[in-house]
């Protein structure tokens, strides 16, 4: 097993799950999920070593915390779209593939297991960084517009990161995605890809894939730079867009 | 007729936030969704477009100063 924490974020109406990606955690999503709050019930999982999860991460693979969340919201949740980051999109997609009468489609920003290639320098940085400066050098790398990743952002993941076993769960983590085969795709459910054109972190897919928005001047968070067009998606797969 | 330029809702857990950037000076004119303002947390930043069409006549408050959910941080005219 793998600790989890299932968040229930706010609002009233059909279920979404958001899942963040490596490194993040539920309030990553502020700029997409309390625009939500009139239309949808909005919710947001953390994995081990992530918010208010705890640390154990078990053999840390995608479909180990995967089936973890899929326990999770089974009896809690209807149907919801998904809505997953990077690791969090791979997460969407083995939920898709295990639980798909149990999910009403996937919205997948930058889905790591889709990416050309991943930068996995990044991935390897993330648990030791131990110096405000150098985390935020490294954590710039995930936008386009470096402004958009602040100092106080920079401290506060030094000072998330500072129990050992925090570090820990997150190598174990790190670890498994190395070897981790993918996830089947396409999902045999709604789906749409989202994905920035200067993204630093996973490069998107050479070959066209299908239902997948490649938007310009964006880095490695959709869900910041192009928090308009993520909305959109998530309101297309409610049946909400305008 | 003027329009303010509100903090929006940053859900449940987050009350306040950071004037990280103001992307146009008072007096410049913009356009809805034109984005003029950047807001941050400790988790994630926040760009905010314009509401309408006018000119930024005033900003309330300025780049470094923490605000609150709804606070009024510039104005259009």
């Amino acid at each position: 097993m793998t600790d989890l924490a299932l968040h229930r974020l706010g609002g009233e109406g059909p279920d979404i799950l958001f899942i963040h990606g490596f490194g993040a955690d539920r309030l990553g999503w502020l700029a997409v999920a309390p625009q939500l709050f009139g239309e949808a019930s909005v919710w947001a999982v953390e994995y081990a070593g992530h918010g208010t999860a705890g640390n154990d991460a078990g053999d840390g693979a995608p479909t180990t915390i995967a089936a973890a969340i899929g326990d999770e919201i089974r009896d809690r949740l209807n149907r919801p779209i998904i809505v997953g980051h990077s690791l969090g999109g791979t997460l969407a997609l083995h939920l898709a593939a295990t639980m798909p009468e149990d999910l009403a489609g996937l919205v997948l920003l930058a889905p790591a297991a889709l990416a050309a290639s991943i930068d996995s320098s990044f991935i390897a940085a993330i648990p030791e960084l131990d110096d405000p400066d150098e985390a935020l050098d490294v954590l710039r790398r995930l936008v386009c517009r470096k402004i958009l990743i602040t100092p106080r952002m920079a401290g506060a993941v030094v000072a998330g990161l500072s129990p050992p076993e925090r570090r820990a769960a997150l190598r174990q983590i790190a670890s498994a995605l190395e070897t981790a085969a993918p996830p089947p795709f396409p999902p045999l459910l709604p789906f749409e890809v989202i994905w920035g054109g200067e993204d630093e972190i996973l490069a998107p897919p050479e070959a066209p894939i299908p239902n997948m928005q490649l938007v310009e001047n964006v880095g490695h968070m959709p869900h910041i730079e192009a928090a308009g067009d993520v909305i959109a998606a998530i309101r297309r797969g409610l049946g909400t867009a305008e | 007729m003027t329009t303010e330029i509100l903090v929006p809702q940053l859900g449940n857990e987050v009350t306040e936030a950071e004037v990280t950037e103001w992307a146009a000076a008072v007096g410049d004119n913009v356009s809805a969704s034109d984005i003029v303002v950047v807001i941050s947390t400790t988790k994630a930043a926040l760009e905010i477009e314009a509401p309408c069409d006018g000119t930024l006549s005033e900003i309330r408050i300025g780049e470094g100063e923490l605000t609150e959910v709804g606070a009024v941080l510039g104005v259009i005219e």
